[in-house]
């Protein structure tokens, strides 16, 4: 598969419950997402979206399995290694913005920069020009209390997409907006990623996961793959649209250990 | 590739300094603690070193920097009279400043008013020869007229002490004394010398004279009575072994006194106010940095997000906890500048209200700025540290 950007293979996420004993939030997960591929994540809250997708952007490292980046084993890696691998090729969107309040939209942006090994005037110019693509080309330096939700969303995004990365990661984009203006950062996200970045988006919306080629559903930490068009008036698809998978497929799979409940 | 290091001080500057200063108030309340106690130390060393140089002007005004360099004594008490050369060879010393030369006066000399006085009624006043100029090396003012020079030290002309002008009930210049049976024009009268008291009680005539009326004493007037010599203020046991040294060459006895035994007096005052100062100063920093590391921690707690999304950004633990110290040494950086200024305002406010030369212990200052940023630095280190310790998913989950 030369065109797999990122795959895991039977990776599980444990975290200790309060007994002290190892509770796994993601049962052993196999699937690859492939260069410029669009992906929802879709699930009801609690249900291990967060953790798939901290999983998926190095943020976290899985108790067991392996996840590769690139063909390079990133569970092998060493802390600053997956630091510079998110500062060069990794973008994030988050739902809350996690904007800086104190400096400009444009600072913002090049905070995205900061820790790649660009020059300070290459970060400005791109970061300009990363504003100007999300429409904020007049909004340069205003703080992110004079901008509304949607335009700090869109200082969000450009600071993902800033650093042109191989992936988006976009977690509840539109969970802090309304309909419309959700709409619109949905349609920059996609704007964003027609640069030939993979975006994997997780929402608990139908509506915003119908706008994806390829879903995947989570629910108490087994992952399946979505068919068909879903519901876009539900927040649960209908059981017969869940495919669950157990062997391997051609790009993705999924599988589920029957016995892993202790 | 690593960035370069001049990129990544200006990344970490910048990163800090938005943090640091991004609520005004916050900045204002973290510094303060550090502002106070840069200012203690500063406005008290200020006011010290105002205190010593008001307290070193008025010693040397008193002559802690004259010494006397006298003919000394041979094992059989016989003095050891002063070669010729020494006036020049004392002048040629680096530490010296200024050198007046006496002579030694005939014996037995009475002064009067007039030749009505008494013989018997001594008035206890001295006769001194001077060279040409050797008062001004005492740092002698005239109250009236002027001293003996050149031009005027062949003529029958005195100065008198400010005392023996009183005694002898002379005003000012113009009148007339009589020393020895010969009349003195009177040429001027010197303010109280508190630095060379025996010269309150003389007269003072010229050696030109001296030597032209006292033919047959012609041969003792010649000799150096004494040599005063003013010099850089310094330490006064090096100071008298280099006179004694230079005023015989042979290594003859020379005596070398201070005029005033104050050179000790000078040296002692020079520690104690400022030690006070340093160590409130050190107090109060402590206290700052503590206040400093307080803010610090609620900072780390409120900007949970902000790490989690530098850490996602690509930040390493490494580059939070930079940071983060970075950005408390700037907060106490901001304090200790604010201190040194408040510091220095006070302690100039209180020399000028004292009347005092404003005197700042100038080296003092990038020193308490050091401090006060390594007190910074240290603050920052714990709540730094749990900053870094935070993964990203734990940061990014606050809410």
């Amino acid at each position: 598969m030369t065109d797999a950007l990122l795959t895991l293979e039977q990776v599980t996420k444990s975290f200790p419950g309060k007994d002290g004993t190892m509770t796994q939030i993601l049962h052993p997960t196999t699937l690859t997402i492939a260069r410029g591929e669009r992906i929802a994540i879709v699930g009801p809250s609690g249900s291990g979206k967060s953790t798939l997708l901290s999983l998926l952007g190095t943020l976290d490292m899985p108790t067991s399995g392996m996840l590769r980046y690139d063909g390079d084993d990133v569970t092998a890696m060493n802390e600053r290694q997956r630091s510079d691998l998110r500062a060069a090729r990794i973008g994030f969107v988050f739902q809350q913005f996690h904007l800086i309040a104190s400096v400009s939209a444009l600072e913002n942006v090049m905070v995205g920069l900061q820790y790649t090994n660009l020059p300070r005037a290459e970060r400005h110019d791109r970061a300009a020009a990363a504003l100007e693509q999300v429409g904020l080309g007049h909004r340069f330096l205003h703080r992110p209390s004079q901008l509304s939700g949607g335009e700090q969303q869109r200082v969000a995004i450009a600071r993902a997409l800033v650093k042109r990365p191989d992936i988006i990661f976009a977690d509840e984009p539109t969970g802090a907006l309304d309909t419309d203006t959700g709409r619109t950062i949905l349609d920059l996200l996609f704007d964003a990623a027609d640069g030939g970045a993979s975006l994997v988006v997780v929402t608990h919306d139908p509506n915003v996961a119908a706008r994806f080629p390829r879903r995947l559903h989570i629910r108490d930490g087994v992952v399946r793959e979505m068919t068909g068009q879903p519901a876009t008036d539900s927040h649960q698809p209908d059981e017969a649209e869940r495919l669950p998978l157990t062997g391997t497929t051609e790009q993705t799979a999924m599988t589920r250990k029957d016995d892993d409940h202790a | 590739m690593r960035k370069p290091l001049r990129t990544r001080i200006a990344d970490l500057m910048h990163a800090a300094w938005i943090g640091a200063t991004g609520r005004v108030s916050r900045t204002i309340l973290a510094s303060l603690g550090i502002a106070l106690g840069v200012a203690a130390y500063v406005a008290l060393s200020g006011i010290a070193a105002s205190n010593q140089a008001a307290l070193l002007a008025r010693i040397d005004a008193l002559g802690a920097n004259l010494q006397v360099v006298a003919p000394g004594q041979d094992a059989s008490r016989q003095s050891i009279p002063l070669p010729d050369y020494a006036p020049e060879t004392i002048a040629r010393q680096p530490s010296v400043e200024q050198v007046g030369v006496f002579y030694t006066p005939p014996e037995k000399i009475q002064i009067f008013k007039n030749q009505l006085v008494p013989k018997s009624n001594g008035n206890a006043l001295a006769l001194n020869i001077m060279a040409p100029g050797a008062l001004d090396a005492l740092g002698a003012t005239y109250a009236h007229g002027h001293g003996i020079d050149h031009n005027n030290e062949h003529l029958p002309v005195a100065v008198l002490g400010s005392e023996a002008a009183w005694r002898l009930g002379v005003t000012d210049v113009g009148d007339r004394v009589l020393i020895d049976n010969e009349w003195y024009g009177v040429i001027g009268i010197l303010d109280p010398l508190p630095q060379a008291e025996t010269f309150n009680t003389s007269a003072i005539i010229g050696r030109a004279w001296a030597l032209a009326h006292y033919p047959d004493q012609a041969a003792n007037i010649a000799r150096i009575n004494a040599i005063w010599v003013r010099t850089k203020p310094g330490d006064a046991e090096t100071l008298r072994r280099t006179l004694a040294h230079a005023a015989n060459l042979s290594g003859g006895n020379v005596s070398v006194t201070a005029s005033a035994d104050l050179s000790k007096a000078r040296n002692a005052t020079n520690d104690s106010l400022t030690t006070l100062g340093l160590m409130i100063g050190m107090i109060a920093l402590a206290v700052g940095g503590m206040s400093i590391a307080n803010m610090m921690i609620v900072t780390v707690m409120e900007r949970r997000g902000e790490i989690g999304l530098r850490r996602a950004l690509g930040a390493t633990p490494g580059n939070i906890r930079m940071q983060f110290v970075t950005e408390a040494a700037m907060l106490s950086a901001i304090g200790g500048l604010a201190g040194i200024l408040v510091g220095a305002g006070t302690a100039g406010g209180v020399a000028l209200a004292a009347g005092q030369p404003l005197a700042l212990d100038w080296a003092g200052l990038p020193l308490a700025w050091c401090a006060a940023i390594m007190v910074g630095v240290l603050a920052g280190f714990y709540p730094a540290g749990r900053a870094a310790r935070l993964t990203p998913t734990e940061a990014l989950r606050s809410e």
